[in-house]
């Protein structure tokens, strides 16, 4: 008789704390604003920790993989040493465009229009720990509220737009990234900037969307850059589309696109805060 | 120095899983050595502490890299519970058990996956769990937990775990 109460009490204990936690799933599935307390130090000590695993995860594996990858490293040696003399050239240009630019500023703060400039200020960050789980694509990075993160600061890192921020603790913060089933980006294609889109990540990690213009040109081989609608500022880089199709409804053309930052191999990235 | 090191693992197993582990990753799938851990460990304890494993691994899961808080402690909570539940009617020293159990179990992370994407508002489509990732963790992680359970009864014989 003590037996079978000890055992309903505790199926009433387990029902009562899977009630508790669907409450709680519930009231925090929509972005929240701030976290808990306990969270945020629960990340504070254990972030240090992940911290110098990662440093030494990094280490081994920088030492190793060259080894084991010779003639890998040996063939990405020469494109990059091609890709640098091109963008020497670039900067040149690039040079004398804004010797150019600096010109006409001068010349429109002298005619009084002041014109709408965001300034972001930017920091840089390691990846920390990434979320095990398959089915979804966060990360952890290294710095947080004491660095002056705020929720939705953007993520880049040097080959294009990784993801945003929505979670900010004490000294670490978590980033969705763009290939994650959540998140959603609005894009326009580089080389005609009225074709608008939105894209967004899928289970399989790779970026699908719709063009909001049917009858758009679009052909494989596009770059996409962030349209500025929405919380991405305008003009990052996104990724490059390497398919062209029809929606099932026929009514909208949608894109696969792969995205220009190697997810797999991620380690630094850049946080931009807009400081206002 | 049992119970203590139990604890130690769990920790030590998260600390890693978001660092080291996934660099293992196999046609873009990582292990989930979270569910082998709790597959492995419960099969030996009762349904309460089956259950308190699996909530702790899973709301640290959730603090440091989920969304909503909770998913994790739920579903991991869950699977510990029913594999406390079935520890004394399953005959303990054969290995195909603890595949098929975290089969079963990573099955159900699965669909309890699927079913938040839901909850959080996303179009899902049966393609998004029958495809070759879901088949490939399934199969990872019941051949990692073939060997984890092989050591767990080990060190549980030389009375190095208690549970």
């Amino acid at each position: 008789m003590s037996r079978d109460r000890k055992k309903n009490k505790s199926a009433i204990v387990m029902v009562a704390i899977i009630i508790a936690l669907i409450t709680i799933v519930g009231a925090t599935s929509n972005q929240r604003e701030k976290l808990h307390v306990i969270e945020k130090w629960v990340g504070n000590i254990t972030t240090p920790i992940q911290k110098s695993t990662t440093t030494g995860v990094n280490y081994v594996s920088d030492t190793i993989n060259p080894v084991v990858h010779f003639l890998r490293v040996k063939r990405e040696n020469e494109t990059l040493k091609a890709e640098v003399e091109d963008l020497r050239d670039q900067i040149i240009k690039a040079r004398l465009e804004r010797d150019e630019l600096e010109e006409l500023r001068s010349l429109s703060y002298a005619l009084n229009y002041v014109p709408e400039e965001e300034n972001y200020r930017h920091v840089a960050a390691n990846i920390i720990s990434k979320n095990p789980g398959n089915w979804f694509d966060t990360f952890v990075i290294d710095v947080g509220e004491k660095d002056g993160i705020v929720l939705d600061a953007v993520v880049v890192s040097s080959n294009g737009l990784v993801g945003r921020v929505f979670e900010v603790g004490g000294n670490w913060c978590k980033v969705i990234s763009i290939i994650d089933k959540n998140s959603s980006v609005s894009f326009q294609i580089m080389r005609n900037k009225s074709y608008k889109g939105l894209l967004s990540g899928s289970v399989n990690n790779d970026l699908t969307g719709y063009l909001f213009d049917p009858l758009a040109e679009v052909i494989v081989g596009d770059k996409l850059l962030t349209s500025g609608l929405g919380i991405f500022p305008q003009g990052v880089l996104i990724g490059e589309i390497v398919e062209v199709s029809r929606t099932p409804d026929q009514l909208l053309k949608s894109i696969k696109v792969e995205p220009s930052v190697n997810f797999k191999r991620l380690n630094k990235v850049l946080v931009y805060i807009p400081s206002e | 120095m049992g119970t203590l090191l139990v604890w130690v693992i769990i920790l030590l197993n998260f600390i890693l899983q978001g660092t080291l582990f996934y660099r293992f990753s196999i046609f873009g799938v990582f292990p989930n050595t979270a569910i082998v851990i709790i597959v492995c460990f419960s099969l030996f304890s009762n349904k309460n502490k089956g259950a308190s494993y699996g909530f702790v691994i899973g709301i640290l899961q959730d603090i440091l890299y989920g969304q909503a808080l909770g998913i994790y402690a739920l579903i991991y909570m869950i699977i510990g519970y029913c594999i406390g539940l079935i520890n004394r009617k399953v005959f303990k020293d054969n290995l195909i058990i603890s595949f098929f159990i975290t089969t079963v179990a990573t099955i159900f992370y699965i669909i309890m996956n699927i079913a938040s994407l839901y909850v959080l508002g996303l179009e899902v489509s049966y393609s998004d769990f029958i495809n070759i990732s879901s088949i490939i963790q399934i199969l990872y992680n019941s051949i990692i937990s073939i060997f984890a359970y092989l050591y767990v009864i080990k060190m549980k014989k030389k009375g190095i775990l208690k549970f």
